[in-house]
């Protein structure tokens, strides 16, 4: 996804705030402050000895699980295959820590379409 | 709606630091145990392998003048005894002629104190008061080749290298930039490489007492050494010291088999 794209969707949400009762708007922007999340927690995360810590920042926890268990088993095993193991892990996941605004700017669009849903008064 | 909302929201928010809390505590504990125990001391075999034996030569002269400025003094000995000796250290590392190390014997005088100790590239220098320490040709063996056994596992290279690695990887975690930092730092390095060294104390002992088994047939006059250094050091604190305390010695000793 590009940042034209990404930018549309960001204006697309602005417009559906927008169109929210008085109300419900305001809740919005309480509740944007408390989700939306930083691409710099999520980096440092990312790069903290890349043990799927990022995954967990986001709520993708079956993600980080796998991604912690894989690099415990590299660690357990360092002595024959863990090397490989953890250079898998690191070559598969570091490169999320340079695209990190992209993958948070994406992630905290979701989250707030769906608060948007939320919030939208039922007819 | 909204109250469920938040509530969820902020369970969500809770779970979700909690997993990263206890997997980042988790990876750190194991990682350095891991560290510690396996990737450190093969990255120092390793490297003290690789390091050029000029660097040896150097680390041993230096030394040796840096101890001979500071601590050490001439020796008493006579001529006799000294010659005496050498010629046991000889024999000692006869079939050792083509090791990459050089061995030499020193003798010095450390204000009466009983010790013996291996510089990198094969010096040792055995103290005067060691000498008297040890009854006969037996005990002094054990004292020799206990250092050659230090030597022969390389183990003060090997020291210097994973002390390097320690701080180098310390400081590239915590930087260099606070006090706390600092602490942090020299604690874990006096704690691991004091650690090292009570690890590569038993590896020498064993080398020793192995050795004195296929040359006396029984190792006998390690622990006997042994006893007597632990009546002449017995306010030793036994948590700061770099040596395995000489019980621990003995006993380990003792399991080998004759």
């Amino acid at each position: 996804m590009d940042d034209s794209s990404l930018r549309d969707q960001e204006e697309a949400l602005r417009q559906a705030v927008s169109l929210l009762p008085q109300e419900a708007r305001k809740r919005y922007y309480q509740l944007e402050q408390t989700l939306v999340k930083d691409p710099d927690t999520y980096a440092v995360l990312n790069y903290f000895f890349a043990a799927g810590l990022h995954h967990f920042y986001l709520g993708k926890t079956l993600k980080g699980i796998m991604n912690l268990a894989l690099m415990l088993i590299g660690l357990a095993t360092l002595s024959s295959i863990g090397f490989f193991i953890i250079l898998f892990v690191i070559v598969i996941e570091l490169p999320q820590l340079f695209r990190s605004q992209t993958i948070i700017r994406k992630h905290n669009i979701k989250v707030m379409e769906n608060v948007i849903n939320e919030l939208q008064p039922r007819t | 709606m909204n109250s469920n909302l938040e509530h969820r929201i902020r369970k969500e928010k809770q779970k979700q630091w909690l997993w990263i809390a206890m997997s980042a505590l988790l990876v750190v504990l194991f990682a350095s145990y891991q560290l510690y125990t396996q990737a450190i001391p093969y990255l120092a075999q390793k490297i003290a392998v690789a390091i050029p034996q000029p660097v040896y030569q150097a680390v041993d002269k230096h030394t040796l003048t840096t101890l001979d400025d500071t601590e050490l003094s001439k020796t008493q000995l006579s001529e006799l005894k000294q010659q005496e000796i050498s010629t046991l250290f000889s024999q000692l590392i006869d079939n050792k002629r083509e090791a990459q190390h050089v061995y030499t014997l020193e003798f010095r005088n450390w204000e009466d104190q009983a010790n013996a100790m291996a510089l990198a590239n094969g010096t040792i220098i055995i103290t005067d008061a060691m000498v008297a320490l040890a009854a006969d040709q037996q005990e002094l063996s054990a004292i020799l080749l206990h250092e050659i056994g230090h030597i022969e596992h390389n183990h003060v290279m090997e020291s210097i290298v994973s002390s390097s690695l320690v701080f180098v990887g310390l400081g590239v975690i915590l930087g260099d930039v606070t006090a706390l930092s600092d602490v942090l730092l020299q604690g874990t390095i006096i704690g691991i490489t004091q650690s090292y060294s009570k690890q590569a104390e038993l590896e020498a002992d064993k080398y020793a007492s192995e050795h004195l088994i296929a040359q006396y047939g029984d190792h006998n006059a390690m622990s006997a050494v042994f006893q007597k250094l632990a009546t002449e050091n017995q306010d030793e604190s036994s948590w700061l010291s770099t040596h395995p305390s000489f019980d621990e010695r003995i006993e380990k000793i003792q399991n080998t088999e004759p």
